[in-house]
């Protein structure tokens, strides 16, 4: 299982363009100084350049071994270049979809309906360290027949606590008539901006009723438009401290303000993360872990973006000793490690449904 | 040769990592080096008598 990965490695924190600019601008130079004069200067003035001939070879030799070490350093960190760049870019997606909302509010979608978040579960929660776990506990929760969100504490010994939240993906494709949150009108309104979208108000209803207080510290998971709505908590956190965002399959590269450590893991050949019109960015705090989904792992309609096939990557994640996952994936598990289990919610989410 | 290398200078100057687009260790090696290049530049340049 292959994967590849860019950005979480604070030793390069570089564009390919800049970093192939400067190689450039290197061999340029060092194409200058080798450049042999006209026949009649070697004429008019030999001793000279033979003197300049000798001189700079070790110059020359320098220059070579400078140019060479930028396309290694360009090649190991930007395994993953092609994905980079290889994705159509389109700045104005979010305004798009804005302007749809507002389109959508015209026509008579009541996309501002109450939402609700019932306690279904009440457990202990596990201990959670790897990707992996992650994903399988948010399968679980997506495979149930209500929209389900789930919320672990971990009680830390510094007194207070950490959560993991968990939020599934897009689970029908209504506009605002049903009272799912997790649907089409939600997909949009999360991506037009953070605290808009139904779902992402449901999740923020049950991270209060879950007991979390502004001194906790919430590592947000989710799958999808779940990923879409973790990434807006986690840029914009309220009444929590953001610490991590992992996300499976879903659009961020649209969401200005993550300061958190992130883990995006895509699919090359999964549409959704695409969404967002453009490639993540590349940041010390944001690792994008990528990998073409092959069509056997997965009988789904969209089988690259199901969360059976990003099960795949997450055991090549947890396996992996690239640089940038490891840091991100530490800075994510890191207060994990040392927090007890505590107590583990599910709670149902639902908004009030406008069309009869 | 004179400007053969107030050429490869340019050259050189314009190779240094822009800040904002290329930071961290490695770009930090690579500016240092590329300096301690333009200064055994410039000495090829005064020992030739240009």
């Amino acid at each position: 299982m292959s994967i590849e990965s860019y950005g979480g490695n604070p030793d390069i924190v570089a564009t390919r363009e800049e970093i192939q600019r400067v190689a450039l601008e290197i061999k340029l130079c060092a194409e200058t100084l080798n450049a042999w004069n006209p026949l009649e200067s070697l004429w008019s003035d030999p001793l000279h350049q033979i003197q300049y001939r000798v001189m700079s070879a070790s110059l020359l030799q320098k220059l070579e071994r400078l140019y060479s070490h930028c396309m290694i350093a360009a090649e190991n960190y930007f395994t993953t270049e092609a994905q980079i760049h290889r994705r159509f870019e389109i700045a104005f997606i979010p305004q798009l979809a804005g302007l749809t909302t507002h389109i959508g509010t015209a026509l008579g979608w009541k996309l501002d309906s109450k939402v609700n978040a019932t306690l279904s579960l009440q457990t202990t929660s596990s201990k959670t360290d790897s990707v992996t776990q992650m994903l399988d506990r948010l399968w679980r929760l997506s495979a149930k027949d209500k929209p389900t969100i789930g919320i672990d504490l971990f009680d830390n010994p510094a007194g207070n606590r950490t959560a993991v939240v968990y939020v599934p993906g897009t689970q029908t494709f209504g506009f605002g008539e049903g009272t799912n949150p997790l649907d089409m009108s939600s997909n949009i309104q999360a991506m037009s901006g953070a605290g808009k979208a139904a779902s992402e108000k449901a999740v923020l209803l049950a991270i209060a009723q879950a007991g979390i207080n502004p001194a906790d510290e919430v590592i947000l998971v989710g799958h999808s438009q779940g990923g879409m709505v973790a990434g807006n908590l986690a840029a914009y956190p309220s009444g929590f401290i953001a610490a991590g965002l992992v996300a499976f399959g879903a659009p961020l590269a649209q969401i200005k303000n993550l300061k958190v450590p992130v883990m995006a893991i895509e699919h090359v050949n999964d549409p959704v993360p695409n969404l967002s019109g453009k490639a993540n960015p590349m940041k010390k705090n944001w690792v994008s872990v990528q990998r073409i989904s092959e069509k056997p792992e997965s009988d789904a309609f969209m089988f690259s973006h199901s969360l059976k096939s990003y099960r795949n990557t997450t055991t090549a994640i947890d396996a992996s000793s690239d640089v940038g996952i490891k840091n991100i994936k530490g800075e994510i598990f890191q207060k994990l490690e040392v927090a007890k289990p505590s107590k583990s919610f599910e709670f149902v989410i639902s908004r009030e449904s406008v069309r009869p | 040769m004179s400007a053969q290398i107030e050429a490869a200078l340019y050259r050189l100057r314009l190779a240094k990592p822009t800040p904002g687009l290329w930071v961290g260790a490695t770009a930090a090696t690579l500016t240092s080096t590329l300096a301690s290049i333009e200064i055994e530049l410039l000495a090829l340049q005064q020992s030739l008598n240009w």
